[in-house]
């Protein structure tokens, strides 16, 4: 394959408007599985312009005369299939303890501003392409069934899927607000075309919400350029520069809002309670388990990795939204008689957790953090997909009707069981790693959220008893329609997102053969890769010896009668 | 590894077979049995009862032999055998303090005597109960997913009591708990199961949070999840006093109450009486040798947390040995009162694993307990499916009809009352002989109560019933809770053995003699001759007066339980409902008018405001505000 490229690269590369920064030199590790496959520098473009390409493609093919008219879903699927695919290979060749960038490419775009297309992936952002790939793929397949307007459909999930890749991959700031805004259209016109029209008010509540976390982050992005003397938006350079703690706290307020508002955290998740029980499966998919994660992207990329300062000023107050999401989350979907509405509700549970683990600010809890990002992302995507799945099939949302289905549909029951043991961390799953990293991670510096956020769960399980007990596991209501268990490509979908949470979970370090790795490097390590420098900021130093005065003994008291000086000393913790 | 090669020469120099070379693989076949036969059921296309418990059966009896080999390569090995693999290591920080600069999880196996001791017990109630429940389970619904999650709690298990990392010990606790949840809500399809199902995940992963906060305090503090490492520190760590010890020992010793469930974390286990009777005996049995496993890791931090943890632990397992059997003699339900009874007897024991001088004589009194539980849980099985009633008052005539089942209740009652004897021979210090005696009284007090209404007495007809129609269980049935019951006979009797105590090698030393300390025998048989004055002559009125006060404290629960909705649950519903459904709306609402009225100002700036003021205006305000933001303005 490479024979055949490389002419024709050489020749595009020889192009004196093109100045592409080649792939790192082949490490002295000995040659794996995809190595040479990916012999060009443009993975990441077409990773980002890709899809945005078949989606002109869906949007100008013309209908077949005869057969179904499934063109547009064949498209998205192959066209999220062969990202996937070259996604797995990237992340199988990712030099894992190898610090800096990978992949990296380079162009100078407006000069004048200090803009350049400056993409790059390193772990944190190989781990999120991953999940993007994953969950795209994911929600191609959930939207089996779509068929009005399915040429729109499929076009806007296209392009959504450019822009999360671009938003995980871009290294400059402009370059990287305009990839996050680019992703609020079309899900925003998914989220307004596609819900329910008895509740119209998901579409705009997610437009306001996100609108207003792309204008927050846009104001952040623009202070820090014009407080570092307007010379570029490259993040590197960005992230050197040393600003005042007040400058600091401003910007970081700003990328913490737009962060906190597409996780969302509470109180800015009504959008996600809204879409997540109203959209269909495959938007529900995409943005509960990737979209959404941008968002803890953002608080460690540009709080936790720039802002330093801001975000040991935050953590406190950050830990505490944590925390409260995770409790009222749990609380909410404790109350609600909407199956939908409760898995809502319990998908916000790893972005509470996710942002505890940056407010938490140490190496361990960022670790964590980025790995609970793409395990959250599953968890959330299976538990909010499976729910439409099985009210979709139980023709029923509400707790009394979609009584007792364990028994009729098992295979649907025991996958919105396995989402919600997800979302609670259970071990064999991925959010067990990942979650425990966080919680030893943040005890150390948060620990009265931590506890608050462990409190939370026990709260979780409380509510995911009582879904279980009415939806699954109690007496059908003889009232309610005949279900049906699930179909072949809903099978598919949450079969390959539990598939993917068990993978992680039981072997996070990939499996090795002899001691070496085979197949997978592991995601631990591939996320370590970066977080380990990010955090060194914030590593957590040796506590100092208590010493004890030693005692000096007590003068004979004066004949006054006065109290003789208590000796002096400090007892131990 | 050295060590092992020379044994293995000598044992080849001698002509004989040396079991060490087995246990590079008998080791991790603990683990490995159950991890593949879960997916095989659960994923290999199973259909049939029988080839679903062929499957479970199997895997239980290979971690049960693997146990017999280690035990058999490890007996003269006094040090634990220790093997890791790694699950997780990676460097987190390049500088800062050292012991947080890396992170590791192992799949580490740590396996002394008590731990063979502790695998030995699980299995042979995890058979018991398998056995059980391929004959008499015949009528229930779901017999792949049974054994799936037999075995899904029988890898939690196994793992809990081989682990030597602390993460990997709260992975497979979990993984108990999972299975422990699914085994308990096995019956589908009625409301009751529904409600079962719930009692069975919330409560106990309350516990199972507390372990965590428990291991995440602990590392917070030291840097280590190693359980080995971690002893020899608990004393001088820099930074680490006596409140983060005293925190990080009662959040374990809360998880272990909580899963053993001990007064007043019983009713996870009482609630869940309607389960299969298998799984109410597999649970109830496991769980506290699974609860005394962690116990006894926790001792070294017990003992470092200084005087309050002792008496925080010390106290709760006092009461509730007391309290535990006290419910157990209200009301009428022959499984319940059973489950009451014996939470006493294991909350005997564990007390007895808190004081120095009797941990070992204790924990193998708590093997026995865990025996004897779901010895007299199958039991009790038997008799209710037989005798269709699990009403004190409507049964009798056991001895007459069902020999065998009446016999293996009573030895099972008799282990359970002897259970704590051994520990409370040792001279608890302080108050504790006060729970000891009222505890040992009242648990042989309560499970005779049990067993004399069940195996003596008139057993009367009642509506579609005809007592002459009863007859025995069938011989697996029968055989599955006399083995266990026998096993928990043994475990008794061990206990007062030096030799024993010196294999277990965990701390203590043996009872002295027992003409010595026969004086602890008094309260047990003071309870069993209460018991049979009581039953015996004065049944049906000593059972109604039981049954009165059973449905008095029933009362009294519902009328708590509605205190709990007027109070907790209905201002917390309202709640999310004002903030839900009202709040964020109005609060969206008003931001959006807001927003609207600046789309409005605009409007009056085009309509007619005067240009230069207004711009002048918002020069000043913008001024002041960048003013306020950039540096040196206060100094």
């Amino acid at each position: 394959m490479s024979g055949v490229l490389a002419p024709a690269l050489a020749a595009w590369s020889a192009a004196p408007w093109l100045e592409a920064i080649p792939t790192p030199s082949v490490s002295a590790t000995p040659v794996t599985f995809g190595s040479n496959v990916i012999g060009f520098s443009f993975l990441l473009s077409v990773l980002v312009w890709g899809p945005v390409l078949m989606a002109m493609v869906t949007a100008v093919v013309p209908l077949p005369r005869t057969g179904p008219g499934r063109i547009f879903l064949g498209i998205a699927f192959w066209t999220n299939a062969a990202a996937l695919g070259l996604i797995i290979i990237g992340y199988q060749q990712f030099q894992a303890y190898a610090s800096g960038l990978q992949f990296e490419e380079r162009l100078p775009w407006l000069p004048s501003l200090g803009v350049s297309y400056h993409l790059g992936a390193d772990g944190i952002g190989m781990s999120l392409l991953l999940l993007n790939g994953l969950v795209g793929l994911c929600a191609v397949i959930a939207s089996w069934d779509v068929r009005e307007r399915a040429r729109t459909y499929f076009v806007l999930l296209l392009l959504t899927q450019a822009a999360l890749n671009g938003v995980v991959v871009a290294r400059d700031l402009f370059v990287l607000v305009l990839f996050w805004a680019a992703a609020t259209v079309p899900v925003a016109v998914l989220a307004v075309g596609w819900t329910s029209p008895q509740r119209p008010g998901a579409g705009g509540r997610l437009i306001a919400y996100w609108g207003a976390g792309t204008a927050a982050l846009l104001a952040g992005v623009l202070l820090l350029y014009a407080a570092t003397g307007s010379t570029g938006f490259d993040l590197d350079t960005l992230g050197q520069a040393a600003l005042s703690p007040r400058l600091q706290l401003v910007v970081g307020v700003l990328f913490a809002l737009a962060a906190l508002t597409r996780l969302p955290l509470v109180p800015f998740h009504s959008w996600a309670r809204d879409l997540y029980a109203e959209a269909p499966a495959g938007v529900v998919v995409l943005v509960a388990g990737a979209a959404s994660r941008l968002g803890g992207y953002v608080l460690v990329r540009l709080l936790a990795g720039i802002e330093h300062d801001a975000s040991r000023t935050l953590a406190p107050f950050l830990g505490a939204l944590a925390a409260l999401t995770v409790v009222y989350a749990v609380l909410a979907a404790l109350y609600a008689t909407d199956v939908r509405r409760i898995a809502a509700y319990l998908a916000l549970l790893p972005g509470g957790l996710a942002v505890l683990g940056v407010a938490g600010l140490t190496p361990l809890s960022l670790d964590g953090t980025v790995m609970l990002l793409f395990a959250g992302g599953l968890a959330a995507a299976l538990v909010a997909g499976a729910a439409a799945s099985l009210t979709e099939h139980a023709q029923a949302r509400s707790l009394s009707l979609a009584a007792g289905l364990a028994g009729r549909i098992p295979k649907l029951s025991w996958l919105l069981l396995a989402g919600c043991l997800a979302v609670l961390g259970m071990p064999l799953l991925a959010t067990f790693p990942s979650g425990l990293m966080v919680f030893l991670g943040s005890f150390r510096t948060q620990a009265a959220a931590t506890f608050v956020a462990a409190i939370g769960l026990v709260l979780g399980a409380v509510a995911i008893g009582r879904l279980a007990r009415r939806v699954l596991f109690g007496a059908p209501n003889p009232d309610a329609p005949a279900p049906t268990d699930l179909s072949l490509h809903e099978a598919w979908y949450l079969g390959i997102l539990v598939g993917a949470l068990l993978w992680v979970g039981l072997l996070p370090s990939g499996p090795k053969l002899f001691g070496l790795p085979v197949v997978d490097p592991g995601l631990v390590n591939v996320v370590n890769t970066s977080t380990a420098d990010l955090a060194s900021t914030y590593a957590q130093t040796t506590p100092a010896p208590r010493t004890t005065a030693p005692r000096t003994p007590a003068p004979p008291s004066s004949p006054s009668g006065s109290p003789s000086p208590a000796p002096s000393g400090s007892s131990g913790p | 590894m050295a060590a092992s090669a020379a044994s293995a020469a000598s044992a080849a120099r001698r002509g004989g077979f040396d079991p060490a070379v087995t246990l590079p693989w008998a080791v991790p076949l603990i683990l490995a049995a159950p991890f593949v036969g879960w997916p095989l059921l659960v994923l290999g296309g199973m259909r049939g009862r029988r080839a679903a418990a062929t499957v479970g059966t199997l895997a239980v009896t290979l971690m049960l032999a693997a146990t017999v080999v280690i035990a058999w390569a490890r007996f003269h090995q006094a040090a634990p055998y220790r093997v890791a693999y790694q699950w997780i290591n990676i460097p987190v920080a390049v500088s800062g303090d050292e012991r947080f600069t890396g992170f590791g999880i192992d799949l580490s196996f740590r396996i002394d005597h008590a731990t063979l001791a502790g695998l030995a017990a699980v299995t042979v109630v995890l058979l018991a109960c398998l056995s059980w429940h391929r004959v008499a389970g015949r009528g229930e619904q779901g017999p792949v997913r049974y054994h799936a999650n037999a075995l899904l709690l029988a890898l939690g298990a196994a793992g809990v009591l081989v682990s030597g990392d602390l993460a990997e010990l709260l992975a497979f606790w979990l993984l108990a708990g999972v299975g422990t949840y699914l085994l308990l809500g096995h019956r589908w399809g009625t409301e009751a199961a529904g409600r079962r199902s719930m009692a069975a995940l919330a409560l106990p992963f309350l516990g199972d949070v507390a372990l965590l906060c428990g291991v995440g305090v602990i590392y917070s503090r030291f840097g280590a999840l190693t359980i080995d490492s971690i002893t020899p520190v608990l004393h001088g760590s820099i930074g680490v006093g006596l409140k983060s010890l005293t925190a990080a020992a009662v959040l374990v010793f809360g998880a272990v109450a909580v899963r053993a469930a001990v007064w007043p974390f019983t009713s996870w286990q009482t609630a869940t009486v309607d389960a299969p009777p298998a799984s109410v005996a597999l649970v109830a049995g496991v769980w506290p040798v699974l609860a005394g496993a962690v116990l006894l890791r926790a001792l070294p931090l017990l003992a470092a947390a200084g005087p309050q943890a002792s008496l925080i632990s010390g106290y709760t397992l006092g009461v509730a040995a007391v309290v535990g059997p006290l419910l157990g003699l209200l009301g009428v339900d022959l499984r319940r009162s059973l489950l009451l009874a014996s939470s006493g007897a294991v909350a005997l024991t564990l007390l007895g694993m808190v004081y120095p001088a009797s941990t070992t004589v204790a924990f193998s009194g708590l093997l026995a307990v865990a025996l004897a539980r779901a010895g007299v849980l199958l039991a009790a099985g038997s008799a209710v499916a037989t005798l269709r009633t699990v009403d004190l008052r409507a049964l009798g005539g056991g001895w007459e009809r069902m020999p065998w089942t009446s016999a293996a209740m009573l030895i099972s009652a008799a282990v359970l009352s002897l259970g704590g004897v051994a520990a409370a021979m040792l001279r608890p210090q302080g108050v504790a002989w006060i729970a000891f005696a009222a505890g040992l009284l009242l648990v042989c007090l309560t499970v005779l109560r049990a067993y004399l209404a069940f195996a003596h007495g008139p057993l009367r007809r009642r509506r579609a019933f005809e007592p002459a129609r009863v007859r025995e269980v069938a011989g697996a049935v029968r055989w599955a809770a006399l083995v266990v019951a026998a096993g928990g006979v043994a475990a008794v009797a061990l206990g007062f053995v030096p030799a024993w105590v010196d294999f277990l090698r965990v701390g203590g030393r043996a009872v002295p003699g027992m003409v010595a300390e026969v004086l602890w025998l008094a309260p047990p048989l003071a309870g069993a001759v209460l018991a049979a004055a009581v039953l015996l002559p004065r049944r049906d009125l000593a059972l109604a007066a039981g049954a009165t006060l059973g449905e008095r404290l029933g009362a009294l629960w519902e009328a708590s339980g509605g205190l709990y909705d007027r109070f907790l649950a209905r201002p917390g519903r309202q709640i999310v409902h004002g903030v839900e459904d009202v709040g964020v709306s109005a609060a969206e609402a008003e931001v959006g008018r807001a927003l609207a009225r600046t789309g409005g100002l605009a409007g009056l700036v085009e309509r007619g405001l005067p240009l230069v003021p207004t711009v002048l205006a918002v020069a000043v305000v913008l001024a002041l505000v960048f003013g306020l933001l950039s540096e040196g303005l206060r100094r």
